[in-house]
């Protein structure tokens, strides 16, 4: 009886799926400089892409991406399919994203982004006005400030009204170069 | 532990590189224990992953002594405890809240309740007993028999001395053996 039942209460125990790990880890690539983009590192989890990241240095990336996602990075041997093209062609919006982490401003913010085509530009305040929040214009600038998949979210498509270029998490100089890259004229 | 030792020694790659070791070597005791915690495998799941991005962010702030001195997989089991409860709370319109109350006393054993929690629990007879189980009985008998911990692990991840343990499991068992008869007798 004794023995019957606590080999039934072993019997219970189980092994996670397969794949259980994917949903700890999260996987990069380092991926080389395509005309105006330097070279990046691609973070991504099993939800979708989470980070990118222009650091020359992997123990910089590294250390950059523990400190803000607090997630083991495993590396991958290559990137999630369509990121390479993604990247060159300035075409992205179909790819998935894991946003986990950043706020519902924060995420509204970005899906909104995200819909601007290559080419194309739209002030701060469009941006914040599009997701129902107009007077959030500064606090549009700050969520994409924070944006963790520049290039991929566009970001750099977000301009001042007066079509200056405006601010850049990566300098004022690599936006400009981004811009003219996908055939905008920026303002001086 | 070797695990620990790389993970004294390592930079961040190495940090890293280990604690892939230490999702292979625990995710069973983890997921199980989760599994008989939740009793939905999806809540399971991401109950387990939970566990491990704790113990990651808390692993690397850790000193050097403080990660050899760990015994990895009662000090896991403690997260999941941990995160299990903090789950609870905040999704407190759960059927699973009966069995959190912390000081909550042994449920009815008639078989009424017994049989019906078995119809409801697509794990079978056995895991419906066990839920009936007082809490602290009921995760010290998860803790040895579903998870299979030794008693001295199961006090250290239930914060108790071995005896305490030992009398929860003790108690346990022998509840379960009244249901599963109470049942049989049905």
């Amino acid at each position: 009886m004794t023995d019957s039942l606590l080999a039934d209460l072993a019997a219970l125990g189980a092994s996670p799926p397969a794949g259980f790990a994917d949903a700890v880890f999260a996987d990069y690539v380092q991926l080389d400089a395509v005309a105006a983009l330097p070279a990046v590192f691609v973070a991504f989890t099993d939800q979708g892409i989470c980070c990118v990241d222009p650091s020359r240095e992997e123990g910089e990336f590294l250390d950059r991406f523990h400190r803000r996602f607090g997630r083991p990075l495993r590396f991958a041997r290559r990137a999630p399919r369509g990121v390479v093209d993604a990247l060159r062609s300035g075409r992205s919006a179909a790819l998935r994203y894991d946003l986990r982490g950043l706020s519902e401003f924060e995420q509204a913010v970005l899906r909104k982004t995200l819909e601007i085509p290559r080419g194309e530009v739209r002030p701060y305040a469009w941006v914040a006005r599009e997701i129902g929040n107009p007077a959030a214009v500064r606090a549009t600038g700050s969520a994409l400030g924070r944006n963790p998949i520049p290039f991929l979210i566009p970001c750099h498509r977000v301009i001042r009204s007066d079509g200056t270029p405006g601010q850049y998490g990566f300098g004022p100089e690599l936006k400009k170069k981004l811009l003219t890259a996908e055939g905008y004229v920026t303002g001086v | 532990m070797a695990i620990v030792e790389e993970l004294a020694v390592g930079g961040v790659d190495d940090f890293d590189h280990a604690f892939v070791d230490i999702v292979s070597d625990h995710q069973r005791a983890i997921y199980s224990g989760a599994r008989r915690l939740t009793r939905q495998n999806q809540d399971a799941e991401d109950l387990a992953a939970d566990t491990f991005l704790r113990a990651y962010a808390a692993l690397r702030h850790y000193s050097i002594e403080r990660r050899e001195s760990l015994n990895m997989r009662p000090w896991l089991i403690t997260i999941l405890l941990n995160q299990w409860r903090n789950l609870c709370r905040s999704e407190s319109r759960r059927p699973f809240t009966t069995a959190m109350s912390p000081e909550h006393e042994p449920t009815d054993v008639a078989p009424g309740p017994a049989v019906s929690a078995e119809q409801s629990d697509p794990n079978g007879p056995l895991a419906a007993a066990l839920d009936q189980l007082p809490e602290r009985q009921r995760i010290a008998v998860i803790l040895r028999h579903v998870v299979g911990m030794s008693m001295e692990e199961v006090a250290e991840a239930m914060r108790c001395p071995p005896g305490t343990a030992k009398s929860h499991v003790s108690r346990g068992l022998q509840q379960l053996r009244a249901l599963s008869s109470e049942v049989s007798h049905d």
